[in-house]
């Protein structure tokens, strides 16, 4: 199946965990926020989301601000 | 001490983390100001690029962390944008800014509004940035946002106390802190502000931009701590006539004619 992260396209496994998923992206995770279609998942159930196909993941993170 | 919900805070100079030439001179300016309460944002990771991570060295350190809304343009994604937030750096403080003008950044009221009676009913501690209104800033303050953050000027125009006597209003009728927010450009109108009773002051640009900004986060400390001290002492009013200091009638009166 096909799922999209921060609307790059990535091919998985079918029963692919949101954990999983976000594995495959080379990025520190520490102070990000996921949501999946617009769904704000927190960080204790992401082993437990399984994604369908196309799915739309989205990564934030905390940046410098004013 | 100030108080804001349930937290209290030596140092009345809130700073902002945005600008800076980089992570360490941050850090640096940060330790310098004395600030306690640091703003950050928050936004999509560019899969491609390489930004530094600065929330854990901010953590690492100990500030109490202030996200902010900013980039929302209404209600709804300011609170999408608040619970990012919380679920990234665990805390359920918020700033809440929502400016769809890119030009002025000024806040909407209606919108800010809106928002911040959702964002409290969720359980956060709310800090909105508005136009310095007294009754918008009464309303807010009604709905149960724990403190109020007027501006002085736009966001990083460095014009100081452009509002001055409409912060003066809020400061006089809130019973929530007043920060001023935005605009500081210069320790003086840090200091001004906190003569006038604000509660504290926001700044971000004006360290971050300058020259030396260790050396400026030093000046701003300075300059709210005395401002506040100023405050304290009870500042005389104003008068549009002369008031002797001296006594000089007597002296004049025993010169012969």
């Amino acid at each position: 199946m096909r799922i999209f992260i921060n609307d790059e396209s990535f091919d998985t496994d079918d029963s692919t965990a949101l954990l999983d998923a976000l594995k495959q992206i080379d990025t520190d995770l520490e102070g990000s926020a996921v949501a999946v279609n617009q769904q704000i998942i927190s960080r204790t159930n992401w082993q437990d989301t399984q994604l369908n196909d196309g799915d739309k993941v989205l990564i934030f993170r905390a940046i410098a601000g004013g | 001490m100030l108080k804001i919900a349930d937290k209290e805070f030596n140092s009345r100079l809130f700073t902002g983390t945005g600008k800076f030439a980089s992570s360490e001179k941050m850090l640096a300016a940060l330790k310098a100001s004395e600030s306690e309460l640091v703003t950050l944002a928050m936004k999509r990771v560019d899969l491609k690029g390489n930004s530094d991570n600065i929330y854990q060295p901010l953590q690492e350190q100990g500030y109490n962390l202030l996200p902010n809304t900013s980039g929302a343009r209404t209600a709804a994604e300011a609170v999408f944008a608040a619970q990012l937030a919380r679920e990234a750096m665990g805390t359920n403080w918020i700033k809440l800014e929502i400016h769809p003008d890119p030009r002025y950044l000024m806040p909407d009221p209606i919108e800010t509004l809106l928002a911040a009676e959702e964002l409290v009913t969720q359980g956060f501690i709310v800090l909105p940035y508005i136009h310095a209104d007294p009754v918008l800033a009464f309303r807010l303050q009604d709905c149960g946002c724990a403190a109020v953050m007027p501006l002085g000027a736009p966001i990083g125009s460095n014009q100081g106390l452009k509002t001055e006597e409409f912060l003066r209003i809020i400061i006089e009728q809130s019973t929530v802190p007043v920060v001023v927010d935005a605009g500081i450009g210069a320790p003086s109108h840090a200091m001004a502000a906190m003569e006038m009773g604000a509660d504290a002051v926001l700044v971000n640009t004006a360290i971050a931009t300058a020259s030396d900004p260790v050396r400026i986060a030093k000046a701003f400390a300075q300059a709210v701590h005395y401002g506040r001290d100023a405050y304290l002492a009870g500042m005389p009013e104003e008068s549009t006539e002369a008031n002797a200091s001296s006594p000089l009638t007597a002296f004049l009166d025993e010169l012969p004619a």
